[in-house]
């Protein structure tokens, strides 16, 4: 990232920075008191940290709003280009491929599951030939089974 | 008298199936400690219960075997993968990985056994020699002294972390406090920013987050890219030059001792006396711009003082029976399982234990250099493998080390989340390892504060009374404000007239 696109970032992180304390601290003045006094109560140490990574927020939106970092416009060309770049498409592919493979964790057999998992993310990322594919699939999930299902007892799905 | 008693246990032990049990546990801990989500906590916990039914002797050789080699395995993901298999192994990325990644694996490697050699007799010297002593001191930590040591702990991490940007390294720092206060409070009971949610409860567990944060954030950059990696076909070489650790003769001691009096501070683990040390080391450096590069300093001290915090650690446990790190928790409830009885009285007890003891660890220490330094090559052809057929492979790990910590897919869930949310952040300048040490060290923020403030009356002068806490604080502030303006200012006025005063320029 460049250091005009790194200072773009850091006004949009700020102001991510200034709300998430502004929840954190909200959420934490809605805490019961504590009958000792307020100190004791378990909303005062989120209260307290809340209002800091607010004002570490504040202190680097102001610093962005000096160096200029406010003055950026989204525009259908850089969708485009997000839309077109590899990275993210390789990106978006092995989330899903995370995603499909939390779904099904607990429905299908483990030794299925991480079979097919190894073979299909190998197979997308151009890891390694068809055949060696298929045999480090089949061999890494039996030893991960064995090691923990059989020898450390952990139940697997 | 105590090193006549240590040498003869120590020749005692050296009978042939008491060295392959050794060994054995000390391979085993190794592989825990590289594999990511498994931790030396988890790996002693497993074989306590796999050692249930042997004599006591065998199985705390076990125990110590697997605590030793797993708080030293983590180095070897870490520098060649840079994800830290363990915890404690976090700061040994900084540098280990870059210079794995400049053709120096193997001398990374066998730097950081040989750091982590040295270490560990720094913590065996401890442990055999100081253990009441030092037990004591452990003692003069209350509430305010441990809050400014996790302040300053995340302080510290920020600053190393975000050279260019410490605000930045601070702000992912407090992040992560914010979120470890997620669950069940320990003062009241009452739980927050669940939102409904009743497996959050309990709050987030430190190993998905840990995985999360560093491996599954690993695999997703290195699988964004095209699979053009280098194959690295310089190794270097292995058994490290006497120069090198001659250079860094006081930076081993130093991050030794460093690691030893964080150890025997209850609660405070290895992956603060990393940090510490690493910062200590990185402050007394003629070449402080070249940390984060693959400064071979950097790797020392942060493997030093993480080996000798397993000596420090287990001070508090022989000699008060509290434990000075995580897993030394789990091996105090397995002394106690095989009916030993660690705590003030073991001195008047069983005087000579301390000593069977510290020569198991010795054993341990040996195991762990020889192995460390023989099986270094294969390990390196890691390096060798496209990320298409490793990341998977490492996903799949990170899977079931997470899953196998409490066998529920929710801590999966918690593994992606905190993986997604970790990557932008990387992406956006804002660093892994003071966000996840805040997590480690908020519960420990929140309930130290609060219990200081109930014994105080609210009064927050009790934070600034003990010398102890006042040291402390100097340490937060020159690490938050060191390097601010007015204070280099201060700085250079002083040093100018030193060295007018000693007729020097500056």
């Amino acid at each position: 990232m460049t250091d005009s696109q790194m200072r773009k970032a850091d006004f949009l992180s700020a102001i991510v920075l200034m709300a998430l304390g502004a929840v954190f601290v909200a959420v934490a003045l809605g805490m019961p008191p504590y009958k000792q006094g307020w100190y004791a109560a378990p909303g005062f140490t989120p209260l307290v940290f809340g209002s800091i990574l607010g004002f570490m927020g504040l202190i680097l939106f102001a610093r962005t709003l000096i160096k200029g970092g406010w003055a950026f416009r989204l525009n259908a060309d850089h969708w485009r280009r997000v839309r077109d770049s590899k990275a993210v498409r390789r990106v978006s592919v092995m989330c899903a491929f995370i995603f499909a493979f939390l779904f099904l964790f607990d429905k299908v057999p483990f030794l299925l599951l991480s079979s097919a998992f190894l073979f299909g993310t190998i197979w997308y990322f151009k890891g390694a030939k068809l055949w060696v594919n298929a045999v480090v699939s089949v061999v890494a999930t039996t030893i991960v089974w064995y090691i923990f299902g059989v020898i450390f007892m952990i139940p697997l799905p | 008298m105590g090193v006549i008693q240590l040498f003869s246990e120590i020749g005692k032990q050296a009978i042939p199936l008491d060295l392959l049990i050794m060994f054995a546990a000390t391979f085993l801990g190794i592989v825990i400690g590289m594999l990511p989500g498994l931790t030396a906590t988890m790996g002693i916990a497993l074989l306590t219960t796999l050692t249930f039914k042997w004599d006591a002797g065998s199985a705390i050789m076990t125990l110590i075997g697997i605590y030793i080699g797993a708080i030293y395995g983590g180095s070897r993901t870490a520098i060649l993968l840079n994800i830290p298999g363990t915890p404690a192994n976090a700061a040994t990325c900084l540098d280990g990985y870059p210079l794995a990644r400049s053709g120096k694996g193997a001398e990374a490697i066998g730097l950081a056994t040989t750091a982590s050699f040295l270490g560990s007799v720094v913590g065996l010297i401890a442990l055999s020699f100081f253990t009441p002593v030092l037990g004591n001191m452990a003692l003069e930590f209350k509430s305010y002294e441990i809050f400014w040591l996790a302040v300053f702990g995340v302080a510290i991490c920020g600053n190393l972390t975000a050279s260019k940007d410490h605000l930045k390294g601070w702000v992912s720092g407090i992040f992560g406090i914010l979120l470890s206060f997620v669950g069940m409070d320990k003062i009241q009971g009452f739980t927050r920013y669940t939102f409904g949610i009743q497996n959050l409860n309990a709050g987030f567990d430190i190993i998905p987050v840990l995985v999360g944060t560093y491996g599954l954030v690993e695999i997703i950059h290195n699988l964004s890219m095209q699979d053009n990696k280098e194959v690295v076909t310089q190794l270097g070489r292995v058994i490290p030059r006497l120069r090198d650790l001659a250079a860094n003769w006081w930076n081993i001691i130093r991050s030794g001792l460093t690691g030893v009096v964080v150890g025997i501070i209850p609660g405070v683990g290895e992956n603060i006396a990393s940090y510490v040390a690493y910062d200590f080391a990185k402050r007394a450096s003629k070449t402080p711009e070249r940390f984060g590069h693959g400064a071979k300093e950097g790797l020392i001290a942060s493997e030093t003082a993480n080996n000798a915090c397993v000596g420090g650690a287990l001070v508090p446990v022989l000699s008060l029976a509290i434990p000075g790190s995580p897993p030394a928790a789990v091996l105090l409830a397995a002394l106690w399982i095989h009916g030993l009885r660690p705590g003030p009285l073991l001195m008047m007890e069983n005087p000579n234990y301390i000593y069977q003891f510290s020569a198991m660890f010795f054993w341990g220490t040996l195991a762990m250099l020889i192995l460390g330094l023989t099986i270094v090559k294969p390990m390196l052809h890691i390096l060798k493998l496209k990320n298409g057929l490793l990341m998977p492979l490492v996903f799949l790990f990170c899977t079931i080390g997470t899953f196998s910590i409490n066998g529920r897919p929710f801590d999966l869930m918690v593994m992606v989340f905190f993986g997604l949310l970790a990557f932008p952040m990387r992406k956006l300048g804002f660093p892994d390892a003071p966000f996840v040490l805040g997590i480690i060290l908020g519960p420990m923020i929140d309930e130290n504060m609060r219990r200081g403030l109930i014994l105080s009356d609210g009064n927050f002068g009790a934070f600034f009374h003990s010398p102890i806490s006042l040291v402390l604080v100097v340490f937060v502030a020159f690490t938050l404000f060191g390097r601010s303006a007015p204070v280099m200012w201060v700085r250079g006025g002083a040093k100018r007239g030193v060295a007018a005063l000693l007729g020097r320029k500056v």
